[in-house]
This record gives C-alpha cells, structure tokens and sequence, in this order.
C-alpha cells in the first residue's frame, strides 16, 4: 500500500468512515502480529498487544504525521507496548543439553526445527534492542531507516546495534567469545 | 548475508494470526467509536443542562429578587458537571497512559530528520 493509499485511508477514517480502517489492519496485522510472535514467544499475547496496538493508533490517529508511514508508527506503537509487557515478564530460556561447537554443525547437531527454536530462544536472551533489530532487519525485512524510525535512534546505531545482537548471538549459540 | 544470517533468517517464526483478527479489531474500533458519539452527545447535553441552569439563576437575578439569589449562592443548583467528568476521568485512566506515550512517539518522529544523521564512528565497520 503506497503513501498516499495510506492517507487516503486515514483522512476517510478521521472523517468518521470508521470502516476503512478496516483496510489498514487487514493489510498490516498479519506482519505485525508475526514480528510480535517472534519478539514475545507468546503466540495469544502477541495477538493481545496487536489488537491493542491497532486501537491505540485509531483513537490517536489523528495526531499521526503522514510523512511517516502508518506501519513504522505502529509497530513503534506496539514496540513500546511490548517492552512494558517483556519488563513485566521475563523470558525463561529453555537450554538444551546439546552443545554446538561451531556454525557448520548447527544444522548437523539440530533438526531443522529444532535449529530454528534455538536461534529464536537466543534472540531472547539479547538485550531489548538487539531483539528489535534482529526481529525487524532479519524476521520483518525492514529498511536500516524504517528499523532507526520504529526505534528511535539514529540509523548508525542500528547498524551497531545489529552487529552486536549478531555477535551476542554467536556467543550464545555457538559459545564462541 | 553468510550462512549464519541465513539461519538467523530463517528462524522467523511462522505464524497465521487468527481469521477473525481483523472483526475483533474493528468490534472495538466501533464500539470505541460509538462511545465517543455518546460522549459527545453527553457533552452537549450537559452544556445545555448548564446553560440553561445558568440563565434561570441570571433571570432570577436580574429579576432583582436578592432573597432569591441568596438562597440560591448558599444552595447552588446539582451540576452534573463535576460528578461525571470524575467518572469519565477514571475511565479513561489507562488510554491517558497509551495517549502521552502515542504523543511522545509523535514528538519523536518529529524529531527524526535530526537524529537520523548518520556519524563516521557509527558507520564504523559494523556493517552486518
């Protein structure tokens, strides 16, 4: 959905055409709803705090700056709100007996699956902004720039912040310092 | 992107949000929506209930009966003004808290042409 869609969309809604936002969330809730999986590991929650985010954005809907694009502000939206849930409840890392010595035998020493929850469970152990940026660059796709919009920093520390979550994560996958 | 980025990628987890996400959204856009009109009908409401409230006492007033208008300083007339904005405000506890934060989210796009610029140190070679 291009820009001007967006505010299209937007300007019918704040004239009292509740149901075309319809259209935003059909289009945007299913990516969030995964990137917030993938943050939270909690399938129900990330459903909960998605629902949320896209209440929270219509009531506030009218102070949204169209330059942005309507998603960037609310994953930025549902980021916060994730945080505040994650401060709440702390991840409990479920380690498994086997332990990897390098990249190469990752695939060898896991099934695929299993390879799969391992990464997602370290990611977990990272510091919140490492999460983000794992999740957002590697899980959503986003841009260096959408990363640094939904984040709030400037696009040099995003590109810092993703190759510490990246060496952060090969320590603990791989125990390599 | 190595080998290691391909597996970081390829541990996205796969999920299909509920088929009825979308209704369940939009039930409480609506109803949120529907509120606000009450709200807004209830505002009017209770500015005409005070207006008229307040021209009945002017007209008692200007009618120079000061008996009357001492009666009704000591005795003033029930407003349901203050007793339901302290109820709305209640009510309204936790969207203040989503509210400022939206705003300072806001404040901080605003704000992103600035921030955004990029320093030499950052660009270090931390390119992933």
């Amino acid at each position: 959905m291009s820009k001007a869609e967006e505010r299209i969309l937007i300007a019918k809604v704040l004239n009292g055409q509740t149901e075309a936002y319809r259209i935003l969330v059909d289009r945007y809730h299913k990516g969030l709803v995964i990137y917030l999986v993938n943050l939270l590991g909690d399938e129900m929650q990330a459903e909960d705090i998605a629902q949320e985010a896209f209440l929270q954005a219509y009531r506030k809907l009218d102070s949204f700056d169209p330059a942005y694009s309507f998603s960037t502000w609310l994953y930025r939206i549902a980021m916060n709100m994730s945080l505040r849930y994650m401060a709440k409840n702390k991840p409990v890392l479920l380690h498994t007996d086997q332990s990897v010595s390098d990249a190469a035998s990752l695939e060898e020493s896991y099934d695929k699956q299993a390879a799969r929850t391992a990464i997602r469970q370290a990611v977990r152990t990272l510091n919140p902004n490492y999460q983000q940026v794992i999740n957002l660059y590697y899980w959503d796709g986003k841009s260096y720039e959408e990363i640094a919009q939904i984040l709030g920093c400037p696009i040099g520390t995003v590109r810092t912040w993703l190759a510490r979550s990246k060496q952060s994560l090969r320590e603990e996958l791989y125990g390599q310092i | 992107m190595d080998k290691f980025d391909e597996s970081i990628k390829q541990a996205r987890a796969d999920y299909q949000p509920s088929a009825d996400f979308t209704d369940r959204v939009m039930d409480r856009v609506e109803a949120d929506s529907a509120k606000k009109g009450r709200s807004f009908a209830l505002g009017w409401q209770k500015l005409g209930v005070s207006v008229a409230g307040l021209a009945a006492v002017l007209a008692i007033v200007f009618a120079g009966n000061s008996t009357v208008f001492h009666t009704s300083q000591s005795n003033p007339s029930p407003s349901t003004n203050g007793k339901q904005t302290t109820v709305g405000t209640t009510a309204s506890t936790a969207t203040d808290e989503y509210s400022s934060e939206i705003n300072a989210i806001n404040q901080e796009f605003a704000a992103d042409n600035v921030n955004n610029s990029v320093t030499s140190d950052q660009l270090n070679d931390l390119t992933p």
